[in-house]
């Protein structure tokens, strides 16, 4: 195998000579020992540091024959095949094998390195030193992460604003959708529509309007009514002044105390007690006692009630009723139709279906099971209807005009035509009938009398008689609400009694004001910062947009 | 001024007592005020604490541009250092209060996450500013890095000298780790440096044990370098061969402690800037989540 080794040696003035050798042998051995085929003086190449065989033509493969390994194109490698152009660099030397020419196998051209690059390979162990030579770099990661994050936060949920077609891919996306932008949970009511954020948001930069609130919320009125009252400090507010969303699912409604003691703490004096606001600020220090309203009718016989506050000395209801709450509800009992009983607060006083009142008290189911309305001995089951006097009167005179006319009424004093038995068909001449309606109206008038005078309306009502002899019972009505300016459960307060608050054992008229005053809810509760008992603001028995609540000119509430 | 005025005692704790009464100021009205629901960025305080904070960042951001402008006469660069730190940490306090402790999965939580690993990534950065420095003058031991490379080089040529007057084999161990040395490299070659860049001692090593005792059966693999060193010097074969073969051992343990010094100083360098890949990058971020933060809460006011 014939090798042609070329050594191309650096002139003068920048000129090369080549001198042209040849090299017999299967493999061409490199190295710093004088049996070697290319020898290298240089004490960076082991005494036999490789060797080069020729696979085929232009082909070679080169073997390290040292551990060190030998630096092919630039690396280090311990054996490999290359292709004619391959470099093996051995020190100071470079040797570049190149396709044989004719007549050989194999070709080497052998040249000694630059100084300049020896000295740089010598500096080949010294890496990139810092981190800035490296591949971190802090600009690119800079850019990328700002306009991902922008992308994200800022541009995505922008095109979904204004670019509604977009919505249906953007809103559910977990980053970028502009549900990323709420600050925190739409409270649970809004939830419904919470992905429509112009429903509420323009996106223009302002604030929530009014208008989008009402949207919903046409009918909550103001804090008063505007028309009669113009407060300044109340005019301005926005709804969501108050109602800040996204702040929880619960958080929507104020209920701190501030949010009345703020204005109504020392109100009158502001005002120069021209308002007939109280000064109120806090539910055990500064609230005033409770005033109720109480029953009352106008001259024209409208019902009108009054305010009186609880603490009014001898305050008196008028209810129009006689009614002693102790003898019914004495310990020992009271005699009903089926004998003694005793009756409980609940035997009358029945919860509304919510729980929050009490159903009002009507005649037939709490009083007349013991209060039978009944005017005839003989047909002892049969009762007026309660609560329309005329009617009452019409029914009993029916009744003895019926019997008078049917006759067989058994009765030594009655008059003959009213007790003889007639024949079905038997005529009653036009005499007997004046005579047997007399007698009739007469013993009408008596059962009137009685029932209404004497036996049963008198047990609870006020009956007069005008001149005339007409009857009339005065107008009946229990305040019914009481406290029109506040809300009170009772449901809530189911684990107490009923007369843990209301005083009705000792009650012996009806007159009574069996309400508790604000003494009796402060031995529990107290204001929003109390300490030992329940925390209650304004907001615990007011309401805020009651509107319905305005005052009229004579500061009573108006009840519309 | 004080002679060796820090960053920390920068004209006598100015930024600690400005981040201090911020702090401070910022923790009275946060207890003082009373706003509508839970403490939120939407109070008044929320908005100007907000405003505060924002302002703080774009400054804190600023010092990355004054850092570059060497001519800037605003202040001193360790002035500015100075209330960087202080300013910055007070950051942290200032956004929670901002924030009223709330947080969620959303663009303003995030820009609270993105902040506060800026600000952490800083304290690493504060910690090596503190540490470092000392340790890396130690370990120079007053050389310069480049007179440490250029003694590395010339070793290596001594090594080979020697190697050669020795034996092929250990020429050719000695060449490998010539070849195989390197100094630097991948970040991650930086920052957690191998110590195989010079396995030659211990193929000398090898080398001596077979040579000295041929015939004392398996070579004690266990044993260190300076043991086989001391074993094979005491052996007293003390011809023209084990005499190069201490130079050269010399050498080597020589080249292997300048190695290590050198690497220890890249590591430590590398450890000084690496956290401002992190720290920058994400004030980037930061930059973007604050401006939709800021941009989202009054597009949707």
């Amino acid at each position: 195998m014939r090798w042609q080794i070329l050594r191309v040696s650096q002139q003068a003035k920048g000129a090369t000579s080549v001198e042209e050798d040849i090299h017999f042998g299967e493999t061409l051995t490199i190295g710093r020992g004088a049996d070697q085929a290319i020898y290298l003086p240089d004490l960076r190449a082991a005494l036999s540091h490789c060797s080069v065989t020729v696979k085929n033509a232009g082909h070679y493969r080169i073997q390290s024959l040292i551990v060190a390994g030998v630096r092919v194109n630039g690396n280090i490698v311990h054996e490999i095949d290359v292709g004619a152009g391959a470099t093996v660099e051995l020190g100071g030397t470079r040797l570049k094998f190149l396709a044989p020419p004719k007549d050989f196998e194999g070709a080497v051209e052998i040249s000694a390195m630059a100084p300049e690059e020896i000295a740089q390979n010598a500096n080949r162990f010294v890496g990139k030193l810092t981190l800035s030579e490296t591949r971190l770099s802090k600009r690119w990661p800079s850019w990328i992460l700002f306009c991902g994050v922008a992308l994200f936060a800022l541009v995505l949920p922008l095109l979904a604003n204004y670019v509604p077609a977009a919505r249906p891919a953007l809103d559910p996306l977990p980053i970028g959708s502009r549900d990323t932008w709420q600050a925190g949970q739409l409270v649970a009511a809004h939830h419904f529509f919470g992905e429509n954020c112009n429903l509420c948001h323009e996106g223009n930069f302002s604030t929530v309007k009014d208008e989008s609130c009402k949207a919903c919320h046409g009918n909550i009125g103001g804090h008063v009514d505007d028309k009669r009252f113009t407060l300044s400090q109340l005019g301005d507010s926005d709804c969501a002044f108050c109602h800040r969303d996204h702040s929880g699912i619960e958080a929507l409604i104020r209920e701190d105390q501030e949010l009345c003691a703020d204005c109504h703490d020392g109100l009158p004096a502001r005002e120069k007690n021209a308002t007939p606001q109280m000064d109120v600020a806090d539910f055990s220090s500064k609230h005033p006692g409770f005033v109720v309203s109480l029953a009352n009718w106008d001259t024209n016989g409208e019902y009108k009630p009054t305010r009186a506050a609880l603490a009014t000395p001898g305050i008196k209801e008028n209810s129009g009723l006689k009614f002693p709450h102790d003898l019914h509800l004495a310990k020992e009992g009271i005699q009903g139709p089926e004998g003694d009983e005793v009756l409980q607060c609940e035997t009358c006083h029945q919860a509304e279906p919510g729980g929050a009142l009490i159903r009002p008290i009507n005649f037939e189911d709490n009083c007349q099971r013991c209060h039978q309305l009944t005017y005839s001995i003989r047909e002892a089951d049969r009762q007026v209807t309660h609560g329309k006097p005329q009617l009452m009167r019409s029914e009993i005179e029916e009744f003895f005009a019926r019997q008078a006319l049917e006759g067989a009424f058994n009765d030594v004093n009655a008059p003959t035509v009213v007790r003889t038995r007639r024949r079905p068909g038997q005529p009653i001449t036009p005499q007997e009938r004046a005579e047997a309606l007399s007698w009739a109206r007469e013993q009408a008038a008596q059962s009137v009398d009685n029932l209404f005078n004497s036996n049963a309306c008198t047990y609870c009502h006020t009956v007069t008689t005008d001149d005339l002899g007409g009857l009339s019972v005065s107008p009946v009505r229990v305040a019914g609400f009481w406290f029109p300016k506040a809300r009170f459960s009772h449901r809530s307060h189911e684990s107490m009694t009923c007369i843990d608050c209301h005083k009705a054992e000792t009650s012996d008229d009806s007159s009574d004001v069996l309400m508790p005053d604000i003494d009796n809810c402060q031995a529990c509760h107290a204001g929003e910062h109390g300490k030992n008992k329940v925390p209650s603001t304004c907001i615990t028995c007011h309401g805020y947009h009651e509107t319905r609540l305005d005052l009229d000119s004579k500061g009573l509430p108006e009840l519309r | 001024m004080a002679m060796h005025e820090s960053i920390f005692d920068y004209s006598r704790y100015r930024y600690l007592w400005v981040s201090m009464v911020l702090s401070l100021g910022s923790i009275v009205a946060y207890l003082w005020h009373d706003p509508i629901g839970e403490p939120n960025g939407g109070s008044w305080l929320g908005y100007t604490l907000g405003t505060i904070g924002a302002l703080l960042i774009l400054w804190l951001l600023w010092f990355g541009i004054r850092k570059r402008s060497y001519k800037s006469r605003v202040g001193t660069m360790r002035g500015w250092l100075s209330a960087h730190v202080y300013l910055g940490t007070s950051l942290i306090l200032i956004a929670f209060l901002h924030s009223g402790f709330q947080v969620g999965w959303n663009i303003h939580t995030l820009a609270l996450v993105l902040m506060l690993v800026v600000i952490f990534s800083g304290f690493f950065g504060v910690y090596t500013y503190v540490r470092y420095p000392a340790i890396m003058t130690r370990n120079r031991d007053s050389a310069t890095r480049q007179s440490l490379l250029d003694e590395i080089a010339e070793l290596d040529a001594q090594a080979l000298q020697l190697a050669d007057t020795v034996d092929p084999k250990v020429h050719a161990a000695v060449l490998r780790s010539i070849e195989r040395t390197e100094i630097g490299g991948s970040f991650i070659t930086l920052l957690r440096p191998g110590d195989e860049t010079d396995n030659a001692l211990d193929q000398v090593k090898t080398f001596m044990e077979q040579r000295d005792k041929p015939a004392a059966g398996a070579p004690k693999k266990d044993m260190s370098t300076m043991f086989a060193m001391v074993d094979f010097l005491s052996a007293g074969s003390a011809d023209a061969k084990s005499d190069a073969l201490r130079k050269l051992l010399d050498t080597l343990a020589r080249k292997r402690s300048l190695t290590d010094r050198i690497t220890r100083d890249l590591q430590v360098q590398a450890l000084m800037e690496i956290w401002l890949y992190i720290h920058v990058p994400l004030s980037m971020a930061l930059l973007a989540a604050l401006t939709a933060h800021v941009f989202s809460v009054f597009f949707y006011w």
